[in-house]
């Protein structure tokens, strides 16, 4: 990243940090209130759940501040939230591989998994995946990804016994 | 000197075939399982006891050894070829280790991290059999006051010593992970904090998930997305030979009984454990280095430091265990359980029921040191040829292997969500220059800090007085303002006048 866009990015980041730490030090005040009415002669400020939040909100908060200083100094701006600016990130090929990616990892995780047997949503993730990025021929990826998907469930669900994650078809695949 | 006599009496009789093959193949097994992320040397222990239960006590405490001692080393060979740690104490070894691999010279990371694995775990096994008794009591003294000012002391560290881009977002990064950790349910009076009424916050966000997410996502994606892949053609050749590598642990000898001590010492103190140790030892040795630019480029000493500690954290976690029943570190807290279970009490009385035990247990380092490096030797070539295979078949491998990872430890689908929500975060802070150490480690010893700082000031009636003048901690508190005051810019300038002072009078 440029040192520019670096800049305006810890711009907006740092005034995120310090909207994030101002809650986390309201929420922890909260929580020495709550406490007192709930524990009453045992509540003390150093025994609070409060404590550990409050002073390291504090700290974050700061250093939000700082970041945010920082930034400014050294020529950061909101020129990174302007349309223009963000229509130019989207076009980039960079970005669009990795939205690519971030999509098809979240389907695996949030959709296949899930639903279907660990050894299904795998391979259909492996080939899907493999395919889109042209790893090989596609007889080769069907192939690759039966093996591993199988190698992977044989191992972990078989060998060492861990339950893997599958939604309701995993009964039919069950010995 | 009987000392000495006993165990090489025991030692003796380990080497034979039979209990040579059991170490070395559990060795192998450590270091397979500790190189795919997610998957621990805590997790490997659990699943063996269970698998072990059937076999000759001495059988499968040969089995678990191995594969700690194993999986310690396995860890760092994601973190150097893949810039993914494959255990928590490996996350040190990333910041130099994968730059030297994207210079073509994962070769020599690997050697650099046998060799530290080698004298990291011999220098372990020195304190195990030599200076456990008065170890013991200087740890003995580590109450809450100094264990507060300990985690604090080493999020700072790493948070320093990482940042790519400004020392201030390392800090950051340590922060957000602290507050990462106070989510879910806390210790002292169960009171859900952060949970935002989501019942499965309550037990908090598990370090794993989090870990494979923050060093893993973002560099599948990075792969995927062509930004950054390591050319098979710059990959050196020829390994360095045996002498060299021994030649160049002669050269970094400094390093290397620093960083034994460092981590023998800290995987002592109950608790603490291979992660803490290797930042101490990475900030040691950058401290102490006279390259100190090379650090985080590639610096050899940047590689060899954090595994030499993360391996003497073996011997030095056996301590407690063994002498107190305490746990040293989570691997060793699991091995605890196995222990018992195959009818061995660890704790006081173990050097009157069982003699002989503590030095059965430095015999199997012993020998499981000389596996690791052998076996290191072994595999080195054939996962350097993981370059070989193109990014688009590696890299949704390793998303899968990522994700059973994630799932392995807890068996819950919301870990792997919480893996890909925090790869997410990950992605965009690291682009942003946040190192993901600084926050893993954070998220680690937020409740170690939350816990013993609620518990010292409980002690100490609300004064803060006993934090100044308790000396371990006063030393922790003192070098950690060093710390932070040696990264402002007036401290810079006041240093780099010094400088050219220095060098205008010469």
């Amino acid at each position: 990243m440029k040192k520019n866009t670096l800049r305006s990015a810890d711009l907006l980041t740092g005034i995120i940090f310090i909207i994030i730490g101002i809650y986390i030090c309201y929420q922890s005040m909260a929580m020495f209130y709550v406490q007192r009415i709930k524990m009453q002669s045992m509540a003390a400020w150093y025994n609070s759940p409060g404590l550990s939040p409050l002073v390291t909100g504090t700290i974050f908060t700061f250093l939000g501040g700082m970041l945010t200083v920082m930034a400014v100094k050294e020529g950061g701006s909101f020129e990174i939230i302007r349309w223009k600016k963000i229509k130019k990130i989207l076009k980039m090929s960079q970005f669009k591989k990795g939205f690519l990616v971030v999509v098809l990892i979240g389907t695996y995780i949030f959709i296949l998994l899930d639903r279907l047997p660990f050894f299904l949503s795998s391979l259909i993730f492996l080939i899907v995946t493999m395919s889109i990025f042209k790893a090989d021929k596609w007889y080769k990826i069907i192939l690759f990804s039966a093996i591993l998907s199988w190698i992977v469930t044989f191992i972990f669900g078989t060998v060492a016994r861990i339950p893997l994650p599958g939604g309701m078809l995993r009964i039919l695949f069950l010995p | 000197m009987s000392s000495l006599i006993r165990f090489i009496y025991i030692l003796g009789g380990f080497l034979n075939p039979h209990v040579l093959t059991i170490i070395g193949a559990s060795t192998a097994l450590g270091i397979v399982v500790g190189a795919i992320p997610g998957l621990t040397a805590t997790l490997a222990i659990a699943l063996l006891t269970s698998l072990t239960f059937g076999l000759e006590s001495w059988e499968a405490f040969n089995i678990l050894v191995g594969v700690y001692v194993g999986a310690m080393f396995g860890g760092s060979l994601s973190a150097i070829l893949l810039n993914i740690p494959g255990t928590g104490s490996a996350s040190a070894t990333v910041l130099d280790g994968y730059p030297l691999t994207l210079q073509g010279k994962a070769y020599t990371a690997i050697s650099l991290s046998r060799i530290g694995a080698f004298f990291g775990t011999l220098i372990g096994f020195v304190f195990l059999i030599s200076i456990a008794p008065p170890l013991m009591k200087a740890v003995l003294r580590f109450t809450s006051f100094e264990m507060t000012t300990l985690a604090i002391f080493a999020v700072l560290v790493a948070g320093t010593v990482s940042s790519p881009d400004l020392p201030i977002k390392g800090w950051i990064g340590g922060l957000f992970g602290l507050l990462l950790s106070f989510v879910g349910m806390e210790s002292i009076w169960s009171y859900n904090r952060f949970t935002f009424g989501l019942r499965g916050l309550s037990t908090g966000i598990p370090l794993i998930p989090v870990l494979i997410g923050f060093f893993g996502i973002p560099q599948i994606i990075k792969v995927l997305s062509g930004s950054q892949w390591v050319n098979p053609q710059s990959i050196e050749t020829e390994e360095m030979g045996i002498a060299g590598q021994f030649k160049l642990g002669f050269k970094y000898s400094a390093t290397i009984i620093r960083s034994g001590i460092i981590g023998a010492g800290v995987g002592a103190i109950p608790g603490i454990g291979g992660k803490i140790a290797a930042w101490l030892s990475y900030e040691a040795a950058y401290k102490s280095s006279k390259n100190r630019e090379k650090f985080g480029k590639g610096a050899y000493e940047g590689v060899m430091a954090p595994e030499i500690a993360n391996n003497a954290c073996c011997g030095g976690a056996l301590i407690p265990t063994l002498t107190l029943g305490i746990p040293g570190d989570p691997p060793t807290a699991v091995f605890l359980a196995a222990l018992m279970l195959h009818g061995v009490t660890p704790g006081p009385l173990l050097s009157i029921e069982h003699p002989d035990f503590i030095f059965q247990m430095a015999a199997l380092l012993f020998i499981a040191s000389f596996m690791v490096f052998g076996l290191g030797l072994v595999i080195a070539k054939p996962v350097c040829k993981i370059f070989e295979i193109p990014p688009a078949i590696l890299m949704p491998i390793v998303t899968v292997m990522c994700v059973i990872g994630g799932y392995a430890l807890n068996t819950r689908i919301t870990d792997v969500f919480l893996l890909f929500v925090f790869g997410i975060i990950g992605y965009f802070l690291t682009e942003m220059g946040y190192h993901p150490a600084p926050i893993v480690l954070g998220l680690l010893l937020g409740g170690m800090v939350d816990n013993n700082l609620r518990r010292a000031l409980m002690i100490s009636d609300g004064s803060i007085l006993p934090f100044l003048t308790r000396p371990i901690s006063l030393v922790f508190i003192l070098v950690s303002i060093y710390i932070i005051i040696s990264q402002t810019s007036l401290w810079r300038k006041i240093w780099q006048k010094q400088k050219k002072n220095n060098i205008s009078n010469k």
